[in-house]
């Protein structure tokens, strides 16, 4: 950068410069600090000082990785299922009422603002809401039981099926990304083409298939790739709708995010948390990568 | 005058006139009033928020020594104290819960108030054993009791008078059959024993102690989550689920808090509970059970032991603060009988000193039902991988128990192999945080039914 083109652009640079200076403090130094506690032992015995801890290689990354039965490769896997689930299911949701929404009927402007009421409704108040719904004596079970589809309550807090509750929990607050983002991109796509299709003979999937989710292609990308990261790294979820603090989340439903706030703040061991934080950041950063190869054409076009 | 004599005149005057006005009275030596703070746990309710403001006037007026407060709640509280640790900035004095004060002695940020005691803050006799056991081990005390939070066994007199325990039931076997007899007499009543299985669960230390046993070796080196006492008072419990009934599965998905909302509605027959249960109640609900309420200790087990939880709150005092004398008065003022009483009364916490219990309002409702169960009272042990770690796996052993039973797949296996795995877990973590600590020596319960 010579001084020239430094005063070409000194009014982008010093405009940029608050922000940068907000990331790194925000961002980049706590990461930085995440990566170096990762590879020493700061716990309870040296929070007070950490000149006390020392460097202590890659420990907490084996005692993260060295077991098949490790409770971070189980709760890995729980955050995969979790993810996969939650974006499939999302994106279903989310295509199917974008398709309804976009139809002319009486009550569409309604039925829009309906199905966007989960993303203006702050997630913490859905999610409790959710909670109580879900409880033995709760709403859900009750109307089951009155149309005799089950003949006792079903306990959806603890055991097995928690991992349905946090998924439906998660697919509530995600899905009307999806169902926003289709329905702008089907508003955008140019009349002429569906009219072209019928002239043609083309049936409706015909022209979903040919005409609609291509022209989706783009944004489908993108809500994607947000969505199964924010799921990823989801901690909400879990944490209101299985109780917070001490109670302990069952197996079913214990997330990476989980593991970590646990063993920072439960088991005090804030290098073993850090080790995790990175293991979870270098997954996600690898799975993104993954996805832009694989729907990336050569020449920057997406196959999405 | 000639400007030589006119300028020594007028140089001898300014030095003159500068001296004198730097001889200005020096003012009587008045000492920087003193402010220290306090960390409270817990809601900041009307209550809680009377009791700390009565208690800091009073102090003020005695010593001149001003106070501050603020309310963390138990939830946020744990975090807090690692980042006040971490930053070196926080409170002077922290109340503490007592599963977490020999934890937090371990990051050294505490003061070491040893030489204090029976000086400056009161001596070990002044406190109920159970609270005084929670000060601190291997002989080094670092926290003094403010309050107990005894759990008493809390039961509705009139089913169990019913049912032919009119005094409530003394033993497991007496808790069992009495239950039994409740729920055929009453089998509207939703769970005639609560005992939720989400948040902490202290009740499974309870059954432990009940049956004489405990979470660690007396020497501080073993876990013994699946030691043969420890198991079997654990399937006492579950069996009261799986077999009785008399604990109902939607226990399951109940706190603390909602057992006794559950007592109060009449859903519930017996709880082991604080006395701070009063607090939840509504008038209708305080009239409609009037007379149908006692407290006792919670049953014996069949080895003689009778033994409740005891936990409640320390107050300790952080190693940066800089007016640590001050502090130690307050600490002192706080653990006076009548501050006790107060607390008790406003906020219906437990008091930590015996003298407490002997003034007039203490003998009054169920203060004595509750005072019995603190002469019973047994605590978590002292050791610094209890707070937060070897202690977090106490709920995981609930919820592990709960999920099989609600999944289908508990079986007369289920109790032993959770047992086992949670003990693998507490081992390692026992170990993983330093092993045995100096000069531990905590032993297990021993028989005390007369």
């Amino acid at each position: 950068m010579n001084s020239q083109s430094y005063k070409k652009h000194s009014l982008a640079y010093r405009m940029i410069f608050p922000t940068v200076l907000t990331m790194l403090i925000v961002h980049i130094i706590p990461i930085a600090m995440g990566i170096y506690i990762s590879f020493r032992n700061l716990d309870k015995y040296t929070l007070c000082n950490i000149s006390k801890t020392v460097f202590v290689g890659l420990r907490n990354y084996i005692n993260l990785l060295g077991s098949l039965n490790s409770d971070f490769l189980s709760s890995l896997s729980t955050t995969f299922r979790f993810m996969i689930l939650t974006v499939v299911i999302s994106y279903i949701l989310g295509l199917a009422c974008a398709l309804i929404g976009n139809e002319k009927f009486r009550g569409q402007t309604i039925f829009r603002g309906v199905m966007l009421i989960p993303l203006v409704i702050p997630s913490v108040v859905s999610l409790t809401c959710l909670r109580f719904m879900l409880q033995q004596n709760g709403i859900i079970n009750q109307i089951l039981l009155d149309l005799h589809l089950i003949k006792e309550p079903i306990i959806w807090l603890v055991g097995r099926n928690t991992f349905f509750v946090i998924l439906i929990g998660n697919v509530w607050i995600k899905w009307p990304l999806f169902f926003s983002v289709f329905l702008s991109g089907m508003q955008a796509i140019p009349e002429e083409l569906f009219e072209a299709a019928s002239i043609d003979g083309a049936n409706y999937f015909q022209k979903l298939k040919h005409i609609t989710l291509p022209s989706l292609k783009n944004v489908t990308f993108i809500t994607t790739m947000l969505i199964a990261v924010w799921s990823f790294n989801d901690f909400n979820v879990p944490y209101i709708m299985l109780g917070c603090g001490y109670t302990a989340v069952p197996d079913a439903a214990n997330l990476i995010s989980l593991n970590i706030y646990r063993s920072a703040f439960f088991a005090l061991n804030f290098s073993s948390a850090a080790a995790q934080s990175v293991l979870m950041s270098l997954i996600s950063f690898t799975l993104i990568l993954v996805y832009v190869k694989l729907i990336t054409k050569p020449g920057g076009e997406t196959n999405a | 005058m000639d400007r030589k004599r006119i300028f020594t005149f007028l140089l001898l005057g300014g030095i003159i006139l500068s001296m004198l006005a730097s001889c200005k009275q020096i003012p009587e030596e008045t000492a920087e009033p003193v402010t220290i703070s306090i960390w409270e746990l817990g809601t900041e309710t009307e209550a809680a928020k009377a009791y700390i403001e009565t208690v800091i006037s009073q102090f003020k007026a005695e010593t001149g020594i001003s106070v501050t407060y603020g309310f963390i709640s138990w939830g946020d509280a744990y975090n807090k104290i690692i980042a006040a640790i971490a930053a070196n900035e926080g409170a002077d004095i922290l109340q503490m819960g007592t599963t977490w004060v020999a934890t937090f002695i371990s990051t050294d940020a505490f003061v070491d108030l040893t030489d204090d005691v029976g000086n400056v803050l009161p001596d070990a006799d002044t406190f109920t054993p159970g609270a005084w056991a929670t000060s601190g081990f291997g002989g080094k005390v670092y926290a003094i009791p403010w309050f107990s939070d005894v759990r008493g066994m809390v039961y509705r007199s009139d089913l169990w008078g019913e049912a032919g325990y009119p005094n409530g039931p003394q033993t497991w076997e007496d808790l069992r059959t009495g239950a039994l007899k409740i729920k055929e007499l009453h089998p509207d009543i939703e769970s005639v024993i609560g005992l939720g299985g989400q948040g902490f669960s202290h009740y499974v230390g309870s059954f432990f102690w009940q049956n004489c046993g405990d979470f660690i070796s007396p020497d501080g080196t073993t876990t013994a989550y699946n030691d043969p006492k420890n198991v079997e008072a654990t399937q006492y419990w579950v069996d009261l689920i799986v077999e009785d009934g008399t604990v109902s599965k939607t226990n399951s998905e109940w706190t603390y808090d909602d057992v006794i909302a559950r007592f109060w509605e009449g859903n519930v027959a017996t709880m082991f509970v604080s006395p701070a249960f009063i607090n939840v109640a509504t008038e209708e609900q305080l009239a409609a059970l009037d007379g149908k309420i006692a407290v006792t200790a919670q049953p014996s087990g069949t080895n003689g032991c009778r033994y409740n939880f005891v936990g409640g709150s320390d107050l300790m005092l952080f190693d940066y603060s800089t007016h640590k004398e001050e502090a130690k008065q307050f600490m002192a003022f706080l653990t006076r009988p009548e501050i006790q009483a107060l607390k008790a009364e406003l906020e219906n916490d437990s008091p930590a000193v015996k003298a407490a219990y002997d003034i007039a309002d203490m003998k009054k409702g169920y203060w004595p039902g509750f005072a019995e169960a603190a002469e019973h009272g047994f605590h978590f042990p002292i050791h610094p991988a209890w707070g937060g770690n070897v202690e977090s796996l106490v709920p995981e052993l609930v919820t592990d128990i709960w999920t099989a039973i609600v999944s289908g797949d508990y079986d007369d296996t289920t109790v032993q192999s959770v047992l086992d795995e949670i003990n693998l877990d507490a081992q390692e973590r026992l170990d993983s945080s330093g092993g045995k600590p100096e000069n531990y020596n905590s032993p297990w319960p021993v028989p005390n039914v007369k």
